[in-house]
């Protein structure tokens, strides 16, 4: 039970405002694309502030939005600069993208390049990682979505959990990729706007020095340095960003989908337009013990703290911030995983001759069984949304070696890509469940890369690059 | 009315950030308290505790009388173990995850060059 700053009227209208231009806003774009390339893929020719501004907008997740804030309150000033690390994937990535678009012209997914590279059983295996990743995130966006709205406007968590998911559903079945990108651009102006507007109206209703006083006489290991959670977490919170951008194909479509030769400069802007994001985010959360605020559950430190210092109109922003944050990285987990699905299951195992408009229809089918199956996972409210993201960790940084070698050394050992994935992924949960959720990234990265580089240095696999290019596009009807 | 029912955690705190929960009637005012001082006091019935060193906290809760403003009853209090992971081991973390980011960066950027000069097409 908590009191909520706003009335659940002023919720729904908010909400019911948004949802209608992002509905409006992907049917109008949607109309343009009539091909599976255009659908997916935004017609490979998104330009630059487009480009850079859905890298960015997608990226600041509802989880930057209120895990930092999270984080920050358990684990202090490294949790809070431990996220902002997040952006060195965004920025490390930036060179990939544009190796990508030159080695795979007619590439759709992460999968046909692990595919290719690493043969049928790399390929499984990396699927079921990607997968199990997706879900996660789109589990822990929807249990955000709840949780806010619950905490600023009292609305209840299924409904609200219920409502946000529908409407990102929406909008991505009729806009697929220009509709995600497209709404993407107007979030993330919104976005900085807002953590611009709020951040600074924090800081001047609350001094620092007297954040700072109270930290230090209340939760010392707050300030710690030498926390030893922290410490951790630092580059485990970094190779976890890593591993997701690396492997996950929200990434990779847009570098299919960005123009060539845009794709370096917009992620590595993205970047760093990114970095301050969760360091303003976090330090707000750093004022709720001087104010007195009860923290019934981690992950609604945020808005908790903001409708409490800024009242009703503080409330109200954050509440569209993170709204924006979260459909900009809903609809693009459900388009990529959407395309991840129909590329690398419906048409490479089961119709390879598929039309276009067949495979556009299919997208459009997974993007509605991925919204069902997120509200069913969501119901429960299983776990906080900070262990939800890390458990996944360990999965994903086991990818960041065989991606990364895979792409540019030619001989990386197939088999030691495989076996990185698999027992950087089990060594990664193997330290979630025995040290704690900030090491499962970190470890995991560890023992995927000693895979890699060993299996490489003993047994190196020769590889033409031109098969990569050898991917073939769908046919599409007059 | 009968005495709220505390629940810490089950586990051994690592991070010294925990929640403490209790069950008890909606609409009344909790006190809640840590090794005998004031924690929180008022409707909700959870509190995350952040910050804490590593040692053992003692939690009760009680229902506060609507009139009086005093504690009408005490839930039987329970206790939480902070112990974090050794500074050793978190340095030597630290140290493999610096040494795996710099190899992947150096990876990436000594490839991007190649890339650029047409030499890994």
């Amino acid at each position: 039970m908590t009191e909520a700053v706003l009335t659940a009227e002023t919720g729904w209208i908010i909400l019911g405002a948004f949802s209608v231009a992002w509905i409006a806003l992907g049917w109008f774009w949607g109309r343009r694309h009539r091909t599976f390339d255009g659908h997916v893929l935004a017609g490979r020719n998104v330009g630059l502030a487009l480009a850079t501004a859905t890298a960015m907008a997608t990226w600041v997740t509802s989880n930057t939005t209120m895990t930092a804030p999270q984080l920050a309150y358990q684990l202090g000033i490294w949790g809070m600069v431990g996220y902002s690390l997040g952006a060195v994937g965004l920025m490390m990535f930036a060179p990939i993208a544009e190796r990508v678009k030159r080695l795979m012209p007619n590439g759709y997914t992460s999968g046909d390049f692990v595919r290719t590279r690493y043969g049928r059983l790399g390929w499984l295996v990396f699927l079921l990682i990607s997968l199990f990743y997706g879900l996660g995130w789109l589990v822990s966006m929807g249990m955000a979505g709840g949780v806010l709205l619950k905490a600023l406007t009292g609305i209840p968590y299924h409904v609200g959990m219920l409502t946000i998911t529908l409407v990102c559903v929406g909008y991505t079945l009729l806009g697929g990729l220009s509709a995600v990108i497209g709404t993407d651009f107007i979030q993330s102006v919104i976005i900085l706007v807002g953590l611009v507007v709020v951040g600074v109206a924090a800081f001047t209703h609350l001094p620092a020095a007297e954040v700072h006083s109270h930290l230090a006489e209340n939760r010392p290991e707050l300030l710690n340095l030498l926390m030893p959670a922290s410490i951790m977490f630092l580059f485990n919170n970094l190779l976890f960003g890593v591993g997701e951008i690396f492997h996950s194909n929200v990434w990779w479509s847009r570098a299919f989908a960005f123009r060539k030769g845009k794709g370096f400069k917009a992620f590595f802007t993205a970047g760093l337009l990114w970095l301050p994001v969760p360091v303003a985010a976090g330090a707000i959360a750093l004022a709720a013990p001087g104010l007195g605020i009860n923290v019934p559950a981690l992950d609604m430190v945020g808005p908790l703290v903001v409708g409490r210092l800024l009242g009703t109109a503080g409330a109200v922003t954050i509440l569209i911030v993170v709204f924006c944050s979260l459909a900009s990285s809903l609809d693009s987990l459900l388009a990529a995983t959407s395309d991840l699905l129909v590329e690398d299951v419906y048409r490479t195992l089961w119709r390879p001759n598929a039309s276009g408009r067949e495979l556009r229809w299919a997208a459009r089918v997974i993007v509605l069984v991925l919204g069902a199956l997120a509200i069913v996972l969501c119901w429960g409210r299983l776990t906080t949304l900070a262990e939800m993201i890390h458990f996944t960790g360990a999965f994903v940084a086991s990818t960041i070696w065989p991606i990364a070698a895979g792409l540019y050394w030619s001989k990386t050992n197939r088999y030691a890509a495989i076996l990185g994935m698999i027992l950087g992924s089990a060594a990664g949960l193997y330290a979630y469940f025995t040290i704690g959720f900030f090491t499962a990234a970190l470890v995991g990265a560890i023992v995927s890369m000693l895979c890699v580089v060993a299996g490489t240095l003993l047994f190196p696999q020769p590889f033409e690059w031109s098969r990569l290019g050898e991917l073939r596009r769908p046919e599409e009807e007059a | 009315m009968s005495p709220p029912t505390i629940k810490c955690p089950e586990n051994t705190s690592n991070t010294g950030a925990y929640r403490i929960s209790w069950k008890g009637p909606d609409d009344v005012v909790y006190r809640l308290e840590e090794n005998g001082t004031l924690l929180y006091q008022g409707p909700h019935k959870a509190s995350t505790v952040t910050g804490r060193q590593a040692g053992v906290y003692s939690y009760r809760v009680g229902l506060m009388s609507e009139t009086s403003r005093e504690v009408q009853s005490w839930s039987q209090p329970c206790r939480v173990e902070v112990s974090p992971p050794s500074l050793a081991l978190a340095l030597t973390l630290f140290s493999l995850g610096l040494v795996v980011f710099l190899s992947t960066l150096v990876l990436i950027v000594r490839g991007h060059k190649k890339h650029r000069r047409g030499e890994l097409q």
